[in-house]
């Protein structure tokens, strides 16, 4: 039986993302689907099917730290994931935030495969409150005895 | 948004100088976490706390406030607490609270640059203990604080912590009530003081960020 | 010998995600009854005399991370600060003892380290205004106030 929901879980560490000006070695990513690759890694492929809710949160991972998703976005290249695989290699600037909850359906229409997704973090406002990483992505299979 | 899970209010006082007023005025000090997000008043007497309320359903937990006072002239946070435990005999002055003999003869008594005192205590000031919060934001439901435990000798191993009720919006005053200790006829005496600030409370509408569409999302 | 404790409250994650400490540090120290002025603020003017032992030491707001005083660049004529640690704890503070009678304010910078990056204090940005040392009477300090 299919869940109707996935959540996917982002624990950031803050102070180190920001001291080093990257993601890497800071991102911890875990989600609830049972078929997933990286659990607990910045490259965690999350298994899904057409249909399924997904549903990202984050954390910082010292609760006096903010973290906030700042934007999800699927690049056009679809098919074999996204061009780009890795961090973003320079902090960018970032104001205050407008609330944003991340949950998205799974489009029926797209083929099976795995897409990568660019996840961009803003900790706290500044200039150089803005990270990414390109190292996350969704599996999209179909389910079990489906045609 | 790009919130903490919790807002730490420290508190920073120059007890010597208090005490001999007679008062908190013109030596309390307030720093919140949240000046990004519209705190004003950092560093003066004067704090207002901006408070975030917005919650999503699925996202769980209401804001934590968590406050933490310091003697401007005392040991930083950053210390860790079993600097001060001493297998040797204790010298020197007994610390106040309810800590019991045994532990008392192995905590050692230090100054700020972590050097034992003599048995007159001179030149180490137990740090301010926060005691009660009460006022506007409790009485209205604003605010539910609670004093929790943490393994900390000289604190009596207690700080204070609050959630804000995600339904109340506005401007709301609290009082916090603070012992601050001195010598006085070779033992420490606690004089306690109030002082105010505010917490000043805002919420947004929330918005799905790959559709932008405002919309309440049904709890998991 | 009189102990003046000046205090460096710093927003950690405040100060990294704008490179800078401008706006994310608030001095104090425990001397505001004997002269001491612009408490709270980066610009602290600590009133000192000759003989004082000064400790500086700093309160990071987020109580887990990782922040310390790496250098303080003053002039060694009136103080010569120099790193001590809590024994054993690889926590550290600073100390130095005032050398002679300050005849005019003296600055002084603070390097502080937030999670193995380095952020000074006056912030690069400021146009020069930070803390400093003050002796004697206000005329002698140069105060503009």
């Amino acid at each position: 039986m299919l869940a109707p929901i996935i959540n996917i879980v982002t624990v950031v560490d803050v102070i180190r993302a920001l001291a080093t000006r990257s993601l890497k070695d800071s991102l911890y990513m875990m989600d609830t689907s049972r078929h997933s690759d990286g659990q607990g890694t910045p490259r965690l492929t999350t298994a899904c099917h057409p249909g399924q809710r997904i549903h990202w949160i984050i954390r910082a991972i010292d609760v006096q730290t903010p973290a906030s998703i700042r934007d999800i976005t699927f690049p056009r290249a679809l098919g074999d994931g996204a061009p780009a695989h890795g961090f973003g290699p320079e902090p960018a600037a970032g104001e205050t935030l407008a609330w944003r909850y991340w949950s998205g359906i799974v489009p029926a229409y797209l083929p099976c495969g795995v897409y990568r997704y660019r996840l961009t973090v803003q900790m706290g406002t500044g200039r150089r409150s803005v990270l990414h990483a390109d190292t996350p992505a969704l599996k999209v299979m179909l389910p079990q005895g489906a045609p | 948004m790009s919130h903490s899970q919790q807002l730490g209010i420290v508190v920073m006082i120059d007890v010597a100088a208090a005490i001999g007023a007679g008062r908190l005025d013109d030596h309390i000090y307030l720093v919140d976490n949240n000046r990004s997000e519209g705190s004003t008043g950092e560093g003066t007497a004067r704090l207002v706390s901006a408070i975030d309320a917005t919650r999503i359903h699925t996202q769980g937990h209401a804001q934590v406030l968590n406050w933490l006072a310091f003697g401007i002239g005392g040991l930083p946070p950053t210390v860790p607490k079993t600097f001060f435990v001493n297998p040797a005999a204790a010298t020197g002055p007994r610390l106040p609270g309810k800590i019991s003999e045994a532990h008392a003869a192995r905590v050692k008594v230090i100054d700020v640059t972590g050097t034992a005192v003599d048995a007159e205590g001179k030149g180490f000031a137990p740090p301010p203990v926060i005691t009660r919060i009460t006022g506007e934001a409790v009485d209205k439901c604003v605010m539910f604080p609670g004093e929790y435990g943490s393994p900390d000798p000289i604190s009596d191993g207690r700080y204070w912590s609050a959630t804000v009720n995600p339904n109340a919006v506005g401007l709301f005053a609290y009082t916090m009530h603070i012992t601050l200790f001195h010598r006085s006829d070779g033992a420490w005496k606690g004089v306690p003081m109030t002082w105010d600030a505010h917490i000043d409370v805002r919420k947004e509408e929330v918005r799905n960020g790959f559709c932008d569409i405002a919309h309440v999302l049904p709890g998991v | 010998m009189r102990t003046i404790t000046i205090t460096t409250v710093v927003d950690v994650a405040g100060a990294l995600a704008n490179d800078s400490t401008g706006g994310h540090v608030y001095l104090l120290d425990d001397n505001k009854l004997n002269g001491s002025t612009d408490e709270g603020t980066e610009t602290l003017r600590t009133k000192v005399r000759l003989g004082d032992r000064l400790v500086w030491t700093v309160h990071p707001l987020e109580v887990e991370s990782a922040v310390r005083i790496v250098w303080i660049a003053v002039d060694k004529a009136y103080c010569d600060p120099e790193e001590r640690e809590y024994e054993n704890t690889g926590v550290t503070y600073w100390v130095g003892t005032v050398k002679k009678d300050l005849e005019k304010a003296v600055p002084y910078r603070l390097t502080l380290s937030c999670g193995g990056r380095n952020l000074e204090v006056p912030a690069p940005s400021s146009s020069g205004a930070g803390p400093c040392l003050v002796g004697g009477d206000a005329a002698a300090n140069g105060q503009a106030r």
